[in-house]
């Protein structure tokens, strides 16, 4: 490996092991140095959490009196708990709710807004922009407000129509709406802009020889556009999958994770019962949880990354 | 992006004018199509931008009229003051200096860091750099950051750290993402005669980065300063975890403190005017700096 930077004026005499290093430091000690930074910090509260994490996973532990040993029984209580159960079917209903609309709304926006005729496109770019730079724990309230009670602006508005109320933050099937809307509404902005770029590095040529060829607009899109976009589209479903699975303020501040733990999230869940917000802390499980949903969101990001990949070489 | 916009544009002109040439009159009519297209963009920006609207009238308003029904969709008596009541009897004085200590320092460190070795990973040549570069961007793709807010808040008790502003700076000195764009900016956007030439005259390694470099690579240190400011600006999680006094918390996390107490006892005026101000300041930098931050973004998006 660092026999290709030896530099060719050196006479030749083969180094020894040590001598190599430390004329590698010697010439490269600053290169090393300033890029250390991000190798120490990641080191120090990132990887070693993750161990710790671990290590902490087979113990209980209020974090105030001595910790003990029990093997695997926090899994084993983890996995059998209810609400951990209740949270993995959220997440799971939460995945199927939002991956889907989180990439096909990006998909057409960024088509529409690349729309050659379209004008005032860069005031509809910055506006659709505005939620991914704004306070998702400031809208969030507004969204509590939107959504609560009976005396809730959308409520006011639905039966005015002759419609509801609706107990949106309190039937534990419509309180997935306001998180479901909210957590849409804080992302299309960025995926949008993401898919934008796509479009904008595909040549213009190819969508002239398909129009020679006389293909209609929409074969166009599936035939030209979404094959190129491909690596655009693995990225929205990624990063998605990824916020999805991260879900906290949103469940926090609107819902305050209830009811009855439906839209409790893993983070919100790991949150409570690892500082004990309800009750002593129970580190040995938040630690279990954490493991787990680590391995679970690497496995499922891998797997996504794989199969299309895969696909792409068919 | 000016001119990727204008090529885009007139090649676009072109292509429509083909288009209009060959169908005559396909299926529905163009411009109910367009209407159409314009009507669906108009309705997606009115929701992204109806919750700013709520927002702020609802903070113009006081109780009473928040919650009349029908709902008013604008203050018939605009109350100013509760943008005053915030800093006097809210404190928010304290919390806006907090948000500001934080997401600054936060930021400063970042800037430094990633753009020292997005330097590095760009123009230097040293054994391991490739590998060392790949993990670098391993670590950027790796989902797993917060679930670890367990043991990474424990890890802040033993360092003594709670309830002070370090663990919202200092881990985050050296992200993945902003060391990759850094380095990007800096390799297609520095010649590598500039920097030899520095070398040449007996400028050392850092003292390059300080005079070439640094100055060089403001365009790119903008992009990744505004994003890194904002992200941290909004966080809640994290300060959540660890700051737990009063006249520690952040503005982000003083709204929501407010926003919990029993629904009977929020004063509604003053808590929207506390999220129009907090709001605010990242909507403000994102529109001075809009231009280049889209195009920054959409350029390491074609990239990345």
């Amino acid at each position: 490996m660092s026999s290709v930077f030896v530099q060719p004026s050196a006479p030749y005499r083969p180094p020894s092991r040590w001598q190599a290093f430390r004329r590698v430091l010697k010439e490269h000690w600053q290169d090393y140095l300033f890029i250390s930074p991000f190798f120490i910090l990641f080191a120090v509260f990132f990887a070693y959490p993750i161990f710790w994490a671990l290590q902490l996973s087979f113990q209980k532990w209020d974090g105030v009196t001595d910790p003990t040993w029990v093997g695997l029984d926090n899994y084993r209580f983890v996995l059998r708990d209810p609400i951990t159960r209740q949270m993995f079917y959220n997440t799971f209903r939460f995945l199927i709710l939002i991956v889907p609309l989180g990439i096909m709304l990006p998909l057409v926006l960024g088509v529409l807004l690349n729309l050659s005729f379209l004008r005032f496109r860069g005031i509809f770019r910055t506006l659709i922009f505005i939620p991914t730079v704004s306070s998702l724990v400031g809208i969030g309230i507004v969204w509590k407000l939107l959504f609560g009670a009976a005396n809730g602006w959308l409520n006011a508005v639905l039966s005015h129509v002759g419609l509801g109320p609706y107990k949106w933050l309190k039937d534990a099937h419509l309180a997935q709406v306001p998180i479901v809307t909210l957590a849409l509404w804080g992302s299309i902005g960025f995926t949008t802009l993401i898919v934008l770029g796509g479009l904008q590095a595909i040549d213009e040529d190819i969508y002239d020889a398909a129009k020679i060829d006389g293909a209609s607009p929409f074969s166009q899109f599936w035939q030209i556009t979404l094959p190129l976009l491909r690596p655009i589209v693995v990225f929205l479903l990624i990063t998605t999958t990824i916020m999805v699975m991260t879900l906290f303020s949103q469940p926090y501040i609107v819902t305050e994770g209830g009811p009855s733990n439906q839209p409790l999230t893993p983070l919100l869940h790991i949150y409570r019962i690892g500082v004990g917000s309800t009750g002593a802390a129970r580190i040995g499980d938040a630690s279990a949880l954490t493991f787990i949903l680590s391995i679970v969101m690497i496995t499922v990001v891998v797997m996504q990354f794989l199969i299309t990949r895969r696909r792409e070489s068919d | 992006m000016a001119v990727q916009t204008d090529r885009l544009s007139s090649q676009s002109t072109t292509v429509d004018a083909t288009r209009q040439a060959r169908s005559g009159g396909v299926g529905v009519p163009r411009s109910l199509s367009r209407a159409l297209v314009y009507l669906v963009l108009l309705i997606v920006v009115l929701l992204m931008v109806a919750p700013f609207y709520f927002l702020v009238s609802g903070s113009l308003m006081d109780r009473g009229e928040m919650f009349k029904i029908p709902p008013h969709l604008y203050p018939a008596n605009p109350i100013w003051d509760n943008f005053r009541t915030i800093f006097t009897d809210y404190n928010f004085a304290t919390y806006l200096k907090n948000s500001v200590i934080v997401s600054g320092a936060q930021t400063a460190g970042v800037l430094f860091f990633s753009s020292l070795a997005g330097f590095v990973f760009a123009k230097r040549r040293f054994p391991g750099r490739d590998w060392l570069f790949i993990f670098v961007l391993i670590t950027a793709a790796m989902p797993s950051g917060q679930t670890t807010i367990i043991p990474f808040y424990l890890l802040m008790s033993k360092l003594g750290w709670i309830n002070t502003f370090w663990p919202l700076i200092i881990p985050w000195w050296a992200p993945p993402l902003s060391i990759f764009l850094m380095r990007q900016y800096i390799a297609n956007g520095i010649p590598d005669e500039l920097i030899d030439a520095s070398r040449l005259d007996g400028t050392g390694l850092f003292g390059t980065y300080l005079r070439i470099v640094l100055p060089l690579s403001i365009p790119g240190l903008v992009v990744v300063g505004i994003m890194q400011f904002v992200a941290i600006w909004n966080d809640f999680l994290y300060g959540l975890l660890v700051l737990k006094s009063d006249d520690m918390r952040t503005a982000t996390l003083a709204i929501a403190v407010l926003s919990q107490r029993s629904q009977a006892a929020t004063l509604y005026g003053p808590l929207f005017a506390g999220i129009v101000v907090v709001t605010l300041p990242p909507i403000i930098l994102y529109f001075i700096f809009q231009r280049r931050l889209t195009s920054g973004l959409l350029a390491g998006s074609i990239r990345g």
